[in-house]
């Protein structure tokens, strides 16, 4: 294994230790599942929807917590790091900053899985508890879900890194971060209704990512996920994630501190 | 070492060592860092949290982390920055250890006062260029005759023409309070017969002669004059 990739390795289990022992970590696992908990109780005895229904409806009011938690893990690893001026201590490790950038970030994803899977987990053990069974079409559903919200978690992370190392100080990065969050969340059902209902998605938390997501969609006549997830969809977050990763690693490379 | 370098604030000085004792791949991380630790004086506070440390400590943990890979070389700006004298002491000699055990360390500090002891080579630079190289006691040979001293009284001095009279390579003599500022051209047993004469006539005294300090001080006031 060639040393940079060694150091790779070590900088991205030294960013999954940094962030999984953080104060913060456990409270994020705790209060997904929590909230999933409650929610879903709340809303089978309330509205009594279906199970589709209930599941996609959970995922996006929880994926809405985990992505203010991880833009907030993703800005102290970068501003934070810059601000604390411990940043400088790193970049003059035997290490190139590219390697640098790209193991915190893997490191911050990595970490970042178990968050995201709690409310899947949780939502299952309460259904076979009730239900006594899972269906299997509710499994692939899960999965399918799952997968975008990893994917959704892992753009949000670049984008996130990307603000960072652009506007250097914590502060504005987690002002920018939250208010491009909250400008999606109000955007992304306007630009639903624009597409005149072309675009049809389960997981509304996926409107996030208007953007890139409606410039490839509107080739297509709709973009289904519910019942085969649409290839476009997955295409659309992994170039987003790309493009924003390359222009971090733009900025990292020629960051003078 | 950066001046003001950050730390990682909630993490123990065990916990930060370990972390770039790994990512500096050194073989038996948990030995290395304990061994640094000892070193610097900081066992003890291992596993203490370094937001709870003062800045001598943190200055010592810096320290222990450059110490972790053995480096040939090590480059410190400011390592004496707004420590008390007892931290001044103890960077001071964490300095010593590391140079008499091969390591080249090149620092940067405004505190000349210390300089003199603790370097081999030193350079003076001005507005980014280079006007002194050489060892303390060549630049200060070179910087000419003049010697400078401050000596602290006890009491003030009553008759400065008796020290004229005494030492005529006294060119300028000024006392301010109990704070004596001579200027000696020559005199190469002046500083034995001052303080034979000091002794003599019942003067408390404490003096300070910080001849690289003013070198550095004449170098900036030319500048600005």
């Amino acid at each position: 294994m060639s040393g940079q990739w060694r150091m790779f390795l070590r900088t991205a289990r030294s960013s999954v230790e940094e962030n999984v022992i953080s104060d913060q970590y456990p409270l994020a696992l705790f209060s997904v599942t929590l909230m999933t908990t409650l929610f879903i109780l709340f809303t089978s005895y309330f509205s009594g929807s279906g199970t589709k229904s209930n599941l996609s409806m959970t995922i996006y009011v929880v994926m809405v917590l985990i992505m203010v938690y991880a833009a907030i893990r993703t800005v102290s690893s970068f501003s934070g790091e810059i601000d604390g001026r411990t940043m400088e201590i790193l970049f003059s490790l035997p290490i190139e900053r590219s390697t640098l950038f790209f193991g915190k970030l893997t490191g911050l994803m990595v970490a970042m899985v178990p968050v995201v899977a709690m409310p899947f987990i949780a939502y299952l053990i309460m259904l076979s508890i009730v239900t006594g069974a899972v269906p299997v079409i509710l499994l692939s559903m899960a999965a399918e879900l799952f997968l975008l919200s990893v994917l959704t978690t892992f753009a949000i992370i670049a984008l996130a890194a990307f603000i960072s190392l652009l506007l250097r100080r914590t502060l504005y990065s987690l002002g920018v971060t939250g208010a491009y969050l909250l400008m999606m969340l109000f955007i992304s059902p306007v630009l639903n209704d624009f597409s005149g209902q072309r675009i049809v998605y389960a997981p509304d938390y996926v409107a996030m990512f208007p953007f890139p997501y409606a410039i490839l969609a509107a080739g297509t006549k709709s973009v289904r996920v519910m019942n085969g997830a649409d290839p476009v969809l997955y295409a659309a977050l992994i170039l987003f994630t790309l493009i924003v990763l390359v222009l971090g690693l733009l900025i990292v490379r020629r960051m003078e501190l | 070492m950066a001046e003001n370098a950050g730390y990682y604030e909630s993490m123990t000085a065990f916990e930060y060592l370990n972390r770039f004792g790994y990512l500096h791949s050194v073989a038996d991380v948990r030995g290395r860092s304990k061994e640094c630790l000892r070193e610097v004086g900081l066992y003890e506070h291992g596993d203490e949290r370094i937001s709870t440390f003062s800045k001598g400590m943190k200055q010592r943990l810096g320290i222990a982390r450059c110490l972790l890979n053995d480096p040939e070389l090590v480059i410190m700006d400011e390592p004496l920055t707004a420590l008390d004298p007892n931290g001044k002491t103890d960077v001071i000699d964490l300095i010593t250890r590391m140079r008499d055990r091969g390591a080249t360390v090149i620092l940067s500090s405004h505190e000349l006062r210390y300089m003199d002891d603790l370097c081999d080579r030193l350079c003076i630079l001005k507005n980014g260029e280079l006007v002194e190289n050489g060892t303390p006691e060549s630049i200060v040979h070179k910087a000419g005759s003049l010697s400078h001293y401050k000596v602290l009284l006890k009491r003030p001095l009553t008759n400065e023409d008796i020290l004229r009279a005494q030492f005529p390579e006294i060119v300028e003599l000024s006392c301010l309070n109990n704070l004596l500022h001579l200027e000696v051209d020559g005199g190469a047993d002046f500083e034995k017969r001052f303080l034979r004469f000091l002794l003599d006539n019942d003067i408390e005294f404490t003096v300070q002669s910080h001849q690289l300090d003013r070198i550095y001080s004449d170098y900036f006031r030319e500048a600005e004059e």
